[in-house]
């Protein structure tokens, strides 16, 4: 059973979710949703509260039972070969309760042998790198600390696959910092990570892939530079020549200031050399543009009237 | 003035979330005390002769001393005290400690006050607050206690007395809960200091109760000077309708004053999260015995089994004490040994298997407990990182349900042991009657299994309503095993408890059929809920 599995996924996606759709009652947390994650890479899971990425992510963890669609884990199925396919994934819950008696040591050593025995060395090293007291009781550990409990678990396992669910909201930057060191590492070791997360920094510093989902619906999925590609960059330029409103045509958030003399839009990639031929005209003395940010990719997908791409 | 600011606002918001809480305990506590007076009034009240009695063979009954109290004389007033005051007293005072933690400690360590102690309000605001909701609550009941006495027709000053000694009692273990808050840094760790609190005031008083002189002709008891030691003791003491000491109020007055300065004080010296005293650090590594389910459910339930087996075997040693004293009873009144006799059989064998079959009953409290850990660990998200881990769920579940069938048999074997033990101890009975007290106590079992095989199911099919559709069957099953012939009750209602099933060995003999019968519904059960399980989403809420 496990040698088929094994054999079957090497041909896969580490992750394969289509058209999933999950009810709780009448409510639909999961309407369609589409992830793909390829083997060897870090890929990100963004929405807002309430989209619908820890569903996603229990559904994969065979916790919850899909309405209907398909989930595929490691080439089998996440609900039937739990027990089978946990032995070689890690995860790290959004909210870390474990029990209030035992210790941090005690409840990284439990969770990594209930998962098949974690590497000790690893597990000294990360106890050292995030700075974690094993001897506290799990109930004294303040949120960061608790999710370093749960992250050292997870790290000091040796697995394939590793799902963490917004692992690093409580932790603070320097320990933001060995989070995302220890992410790259894993990546050198050609292991998978899906990552989800609501700090946008992170994400752009460590993800190859994002999947963006809003209402239980995958909104868009791509590299980072993809999903630039497809939304508007920013130009701002110091002109010689007074420029005026109407020199500009399909740009958008158009502003012309100091007398003509400053002008800053937003265009689509299409139309960007256009936009750039009205500049040159005018003398440009200095420009700069950039791609769009994340933030601005992540709240153009929340903003309702932005969204012509979707359709029921 | 500067030192409450806020207070007020905080004793709504407590309010508020205890609006249901609060009032169910106090109208089942009240209910509870209401009945219990009528009853006693309608037993012993009705000529002096019966009051006579009652205090003749109850003061000087070591049980009677250990779980009523100091009896005052053959006054009826006195009387519905010694049966009613001290279990009601408890419950009060658990009410009490409970209530304050709550509003403390709990607030303190789920992160609540940070937000609360973030706004307009002063520091010790919470404190105050929530020993405020707790007098309330216990001027609430003490009124409705006097009621309950009044409306009995028993006398005005003793009445009200009575209700205050209730509120006086459940006040100062509040004020005692307060400074546990301060000294624990978790609400569990306060609950037990709070708990260990009244556990010593009870012991105290039933030490010094049952070391007290008989007086009045042997129909009162002169209470040692431990009984003096204990808030509950107190409170006994008071006597209503009798001596009407009402000066003790000053000693409750003092000790709250005491108590309360002291909880404020700590407060003032401690950080917000943290308890004055620390918690001990654990080990840095996982001993190998918990590095599994099983170990992990051992971990998880030991302390509950540990809490049981010393609740059960208090309750088995004095149930070998009642038996002897039934006899002794017995020995005394020719017409009781009559009436008895009509019955047929052996009394004491009769006796004791109703005991056997209560104490079976007691032990299904600890299979509902138990199990319901389980709903708990999911509920609170931990066995959603165990089942992260390369772990059956059927695996995890059985690790509880084996643990806590050793932990039925374990119960129910120290039941026949501690009770068989001190009957025969205590009435020179032959040794050969602990053995049939044994073979009673684990056929037992059998129905204390078909209830843990429904809690099972019920946690399987009905996870969000677990908690409630258990212990409502609990409180359904020890119902009917009081009231079921009172009430008249439908025989088909009756027998969906299992309780009534089995024959009160060792005056009846052993019959195969109801053990089969209710072994094969708690397998039944419990493969139906473990099947299910298996297939039903984990749910967090």
């Amino acid at each position: 059973m496990f040698e088929t599995i094994k054999s079957m996924d090497e041909q896969q996606n580490a992750i394969d979710v289509k058209n999933l759709v999950k009810k709780f009652g009448n409510f639909k947390a999961l309407d369609g949703l589409e992830l793909a994650v390829r083997k060897g890479e870090v890929h990100g899971l963004l929405g807002p509260n309430g989209a619908g990425k820890s569903t996603t992510i229990r559904v994969l963890l065979g916790l919850l039972d899909k309405t209907s669609g398909s989930a595929q884990l490691l080439g089998g199925d996440p609900k039937k070969d739990a027990v089978t396919l946990h032995r070689r994934l890690a995860y790290v819950p959004g909210d870390v309760n474990l029990w209030p008696n035992l210790s941090g040591g005690e409840s990284i050593d439990l969770l990594g042998a209930l998962r098949g025995g974690l590497d000790k060395e690893r597990r000294a090293m990360l106890l050292d790198r995030f700075q974690l007291d094993p001897r506290k009781k799990f109930r004294t550990y303040s949120k960061g600390n608790r999710q370093k409990v749960a992250l050292i678990a997870a790290l000091a396992s040796d697995v394939d696959l590793y799902i963490l669910d917004e692992p690093t909201s409580g932790l603070d930057p320097l320990m933001e910092a060995v989070f995302q060191e220890c992410i790259k590492e894993l990546k050198k070791a050609d292991k998978t990570i899906l990552l989800s997360s609501h700090i946008l920094a992170e994400v752009e510093a460590l993800c190859d892939r994002v999947t963006i989902i809003r209402e239980g619906r995958t909104v868009q999925s791509g590299t980072l530079d993809d999903l630039r590609h497809l939304h508007r960059t920013t130009v701002k330029a110091h002109v010689e020549h007074p420029a005026t409103k109407s020199l500009f045509k399909d740009v958008h958030n158009l502003e012309v200031n100091d007398k003509g003399r400053y002008v800053q839009f937003e265009v689509d990639s299409h139309r960007l050399d256009a936009a750039l031929e009205a500049l040159t005209k005018l003398n440009v003395r200095s420009l700069t543009s950039h791609p769009p940010t994340l933030e601005e990719l992540f709240l153009s997908h929340y903003d309702n009237d932005t969204k012509p791409t979707e359709t029921e | 003035m500067h030192g409450f600011t806020g207070t007020w606002r905080l004793v709504r918001l407590a309010l508020r979330r205890d609006r249901i809480k609060l009032p169910i305990i106090i109208a089942v506590l009240f209910f509870v005390f209401m009945s219990s007076v009528a009853q006693t009034i309608t037993v012993y009240g009705s000529s002096t002769e019966q009051l006579v009695l009652y205090a003749r063979t109850s003061a000087p009954s070591v049980v009677q001393r250990v779980f009523a109290g100091p009896l005052d004389g053959p006054n009826i007033g006195a009387i519905v005290l010694n049966e009613t005051f001290l279990f009601l007293a408890l419950a009060i005072a658990f009410m009490s400690t409970l209530t304050v933690v709550r509003h403390t400690r709990q607030n303190e360590e789920f992160g609540r006050s940070e937000l609360i102690e973030s706004g307009v309000v002063s520091r010790h605001a919470s404190l105050i607050a929530a020993l405020v909701v707790a007098v309330l609550a216990n001027l609430v009941f003490a009124g409705l206690a006097t009621l309950a006495l009044l409306s009995n027709d028993l006398p005005t000053a003793g009445s009200a007395g009575t209700g205050l000694a209730f509120a006086a009692t459940g006040i100062t273990f509040a004020a005692i809960a307060a400074v546990a808050a301060q000294l624990a840094d978790s609400a569990r760790g306060a609950n037990s200091f709070s708990a260990m609190a009244i556990g010593t005031a009870f012991l105290l008083r039933a030490v010094g109760d049952s070391l007290g002189s008989l007086k009045d002709g042997g129909l009162a008891i002169q209470s040692a000077f431990p009984t003096w030691l204990s808030p509950l003791g107190w409170a006994q003491l008071i006597h209503p309708y009798t001596q009407a000491n009402w000066w003790i109020f000053g000693l409750f007055g003092t000790l709250f004053v005491i108590t309360v300065g002291l909880s404020v004080a700590f407060m003032a010296k401690r950080d917000i999260g943290l308890g004055m005293i620390a918690t001990r650090p654990g080990p840095a590594r996982a001993a190998r015995s918990l590095l599994s389910t099983f170990g992990l459910a051992i971990r998880l339930q030991r302390g509950i089994l540990r809490g049981w087996i010393a609740t059960i075997v208090v309750l088995g040693v004095t149930y070998g004490l009642v038996v002897k004293e039934f006899q002794d009873l017995l020995a005394e009144n020719e017409e009781f040994q009559q009436f008895i006799g009509q019955l047929g059989g052996d009394v004491n064998d009769a006796f004791l298997g109703i005991l056997i079959s209560f104490m079976a009953v007691t032990v299904a409290g600890y299979a509902a407990q138990s199990l319901l850990r389980m709903r708990s660990e999911e509920a609170n998200g931990q066995l959603e990182s165990v089942l992260s881990g390369s772990v059956g769920r059927r695996q995890w579940m059985l690790s509880h349900i084996i643990y806590i069938a050793i932990g039925i048999v374990t119960l129910m074997l120290l039941t026949a042991l501690s009770m068989g033990v001190t009957f025969v101890l205590a009435s020179d009975a032959a040794w050969s009657k602990l053995g049939e007290i044994i073979i009673a106590s684990l056929v037992q079992s059998a129905a204390i299994f078909a209830f843990a095989g429904f809690a099972i199911a019920v946690f399987s099919f009905l996870p969000r309503m677990a908690v409630a559709v258990v212990w409502g069957g609990f409180a359904a099953c020890l119902l009917v095993m009081q009231l079921g012939v009172l009430l008249e009750l439908p025989q088909w209602i009756m027998d969906l408890s299992p309780f009534g099933h089995l024959p009160p060995m060792p005056a009846s003999d052993f019959s195969t059929a109801p053990v089969i019968g209710l072994m094969a519904a708690a397998i039944i059960l419990t493969v139906l809920g473990l099947t299910y399980f298996n297939h039903r989403d984990i749910t967090t809420t």
